[in-house]
């Protein structure tokens, strides 16, 4: 077990820099999610750290090794792709010893060891097949108890859900978090899903063009974004944003009056999440424009007056509008509701209310 | 199958129109008897040709090996039925011819698949050049073996070539050498089978799933252990192929042994079956006798695909 720092690595892919002075530290035991939508050098990140990309500028340590120029099978890490990458030919069994194989482990520990991950991961019925005999979701465990065999120090996790159904994802997403529990490993996790990320990880790294947006636990992302790009990436639907102003230390939209802010007067963008809007008989004009039903929620989407929708998320017995029916939209008086950004950079303001 | 079809023709077919079932029915036969016209006419120039150049000389084949000539080409050719095919198998000279083959082949295949292989897996390598090593690692399969053949005479030359320029004095040379010219020769055709095989190597190397080989890295497996334990059984179904096709191609390779040995090949040891016939017909005119050897040669190819499929199809690995 061992803590990853990423100390300003950047790579490039010939002019394309995939990742761009990235500073950020993954604690030893830490369950880190990468998160960010694709082309965002979540991937890339996670490909150096495993020595599949070597890093073009910077320093990346695991524990107190600088690991740049150290080949993958000498970094004492694990990793679990998006495919699997299963060894088609060997049977489960196989797969799993593998790595111990190449390490030199003698029968017995093998044995005692395979048998003991797949366990963990209920694969005990299933070594003498092949890869090809299983379910996707057996593979991926198959993957999974490749990577704990050997106890690395880290486990890199590239979007290992994604290729499961929507059931068997969420039953994984559960087990993997109580494995890494269990096992105390580091963990560094790749996903665009921001459902996996505000559920699976101990703190979330947002990243967007190769940048570092925001890392934090994943309420912190939620409730203090640190600009527009995490506050509408994080949040299904995400927040939704409006031009505001605020006038004599006063947040308005249009000339609806929000609460006092305390932020220097002049333009701003405003950031409300779905669920602290309600429709109400004052406030915001707007009209309905759609409503989905979800079934537990009801979700409004509305268009204000000046062309910018807001989503409302109502609960399921609320009354419901009809759509083209004028509405008003109210913001909830909870404190951290209402979210100002800089009207130019996106950047957070922090707020007296 | 005719049934079935005018069921099925009917059952989809459009709803008849108002004055009468009948007549749609007889267009719809004379239509599929036209189309089936069609058919056997554009498929006619190509069964005239395998009429001509394959079917008719493999029956015709078996009916001169069935007929053992008089010594003399006036003399009646009696029918012998297969007692003159069962003579020459079990005689010493095809023994002999037989034997050369499969050095030929055990000599010319494996090391066209090793080399083909392992210049595959290096010019594979996403380095500066590898399209240049690409292109000249293939261009063995396209050389034609005339050439080639020209070349290595030139190289072993025992008086003007590379090897008396690197001092090495063969007395006689190596292409009349009882004891190396077959492997020479065997050399030159693994040379040429290894730009063949190259090309199909680097054809299955680039469709294999690159995460696979990169969790091996991860895993902890060497650059050879990854070759050994990932990339060999990943590409065993091309290897397969390759070794399958090249064996097929070895037990027919005519061309070198030809213009490097000479005409006509009076030496043993580099009489493979092909040159066999080739010399029986060429020289001697003795068509039963190179009638019964192609027929040998014919199972003899079978021989080994049939066994190639059933002993190495079993470690084949079919990635699913």
């Amino acid at each position: 077990m061992a803590q990853v720092k990423f100390d300003n690595v950047t790579k490039t892919f010939g002019d394309v820099r995939a990742i761009d002075g990235l500073s950020m530290t993954i604690e030893d035991g830490e369950f880190l999610v990468l998160l960010g939508p694709s082309g965002c050098g979540k991937t890339t990140a996670l490909r150096t750290v495993a020595g599949l990309e070597d890093v073009t500028e910077g320093t990346l340590f695991i524990g107190e090794d600088v690991v740049n120029d150290v080949a993958p099978r000498d970094r004492d890490i694990a990793m679990v792709f998006q495919s699997y990458a299963l060894y088609p030919h060997l049977s489960v069994r196989r797969n799993i010893e593998f790595p111990l194989r190449q390490r030199g482990f003698d029968k017995a520990e093998r044995e005692r060891r395979v048998l003991e991950a797949a366990s963990t991961l209920q694969l005990t019925e299933l070594l003498g097949r092949k890869p090809g005999q299983l379910s996707g979701g057996q593979r991926q465990r198959v993957a999974l108890a490749r990577a704990i065999v050997r106890q690395p120090r880290v486990f890199l996790m590239d979007e290992p859900l994604s290729n499961l159904d929507a059931l068997l994802r969420l039953q994984t997403r559960a087990d993997i978090v109580a494995l890494q529990r269990r096992l105390g490993t580091t963990v560094l996790y790749v996903t665009h899903d921001q459902v996996e990320a505000m559920t699976m990880g101990h703190r979330i790294a947002v990243l967007n063009e190769g940048r570092l947006q925001q890392i934090g636990p994943p309420v912190e992302l939620y409730e203090r974004p640190v600009n527009t790009y995490v506050a509408t990436f994080l949040g299904n639907p995400g927040m939704c944003l409006a031009h505001g102003s605020v006038l004599a230390g006063t947040a308005m939209l249009g000339d609806v009056k929000l609460r006092d802010v305390g932020v220097p007067d002049g333009p701003v963008t405003i950031g409300v999440r779905p669920e602290a809007l309600a429709l109400s008989t004052t406030g915001i004009p707007a009209t309905s424009l759609f409503i989905e039903v979800l079934g537990a929620d009801v979700l409004v989407l509305c268009e204000l007056a000046t062309g910018e929708r807001f989503i409302a998320r109502q609960p399921f017995d609320a009354p419901r509008p009809a759509p083209d029916e004028a509405v008003h939209l109210s913001v909830s008086d909870r404190l951290g509701a209402l979210h100002l950004f800089d009207i130019e950079t996106g950047v957070r303001l922090e707020t007296a209310a | 199958m005719t049934a079935v079809n005018a069921t099925l023709a009917d059952d989809v077919a459009p709803p008849s129109s108002s004055n009468g079932a009948p007549r749609p029915r007889r267009s719809r036969r004379v239509a599929r008897t036209k189309e089936a016209t069609l058919g056997y006419a554009l498929l006619l120039p190509a069964l005239a040709v395998f009429a001509v150049f394959t079917f008719y000389p493999f029956v015709k084949n078996f009916d001169l090996a069935a007929h053992r000539p008089g010594p003399y080409p006036t003399s009646p050719n009696p029918y012998v039925g297969t007692s003159q095919f069962f003579q020459i198998i079990r005689s010493g000279p095809f023994l002999d011819s037989l034997r050369s083959t499969l050095i030929f082949v055990a000599i010319a295949v494996p090391l066209g698949l090793f080399l083909g292989l392992a210049l595959a897996v290096f010019a594979n390598q996403k380095l500066r050049g590898s399209a240049f090593f690409q292109i000249a690692f293939s261009s063995t399969a396209i050389t034609s073996i005339a050439v080639a053949a020209v070349i290595f005479q030139t190289i072993l030359s025992p008086s003007n070539g590379l090897m008396q320029w690197l001092g090495i004095h063969t007395n006689p040379g190596i292409a009349l050498s009882p004891s190396w010219a077959l492997e020479a020769v065997a050399g030159i055709s693994a040379w040429q089978f290894t730009g063949f095989s190259f090309i199909i190597m680097i054809a299955g190397l680039q469709s294999l799933p690159e995460e696979v080989l990169e969790a091996a890295r991860i895993d902890g497996a060497s650059s050879w252990r990854v070759f050994w334990r990932v990339i060999v059984p990943l590409m065993s179904p091309t290897i397969f192929f390759a070794g399958v096709i090249g064996t097929i191609i070895a037990l027919q390779s005519f061309g070198a042994i030809n213009i490097l040995i000479g005409v006509p090949n009076n030496f043993t040891h580099t009489n493979v079956l092909i040159n066999y016939i080739y010399d029986e017909i060429v020289y001697d005119r003795n068509f039963g006798t190179a009638a019964c050897l192609s027929i040998a040669l014919f199972l003899v190819t079978l021989l080994f695909t049939v066994v190639q499929f059933r002993a190495l199809e079993k470690r084949v690995h079919y990635a699913s």
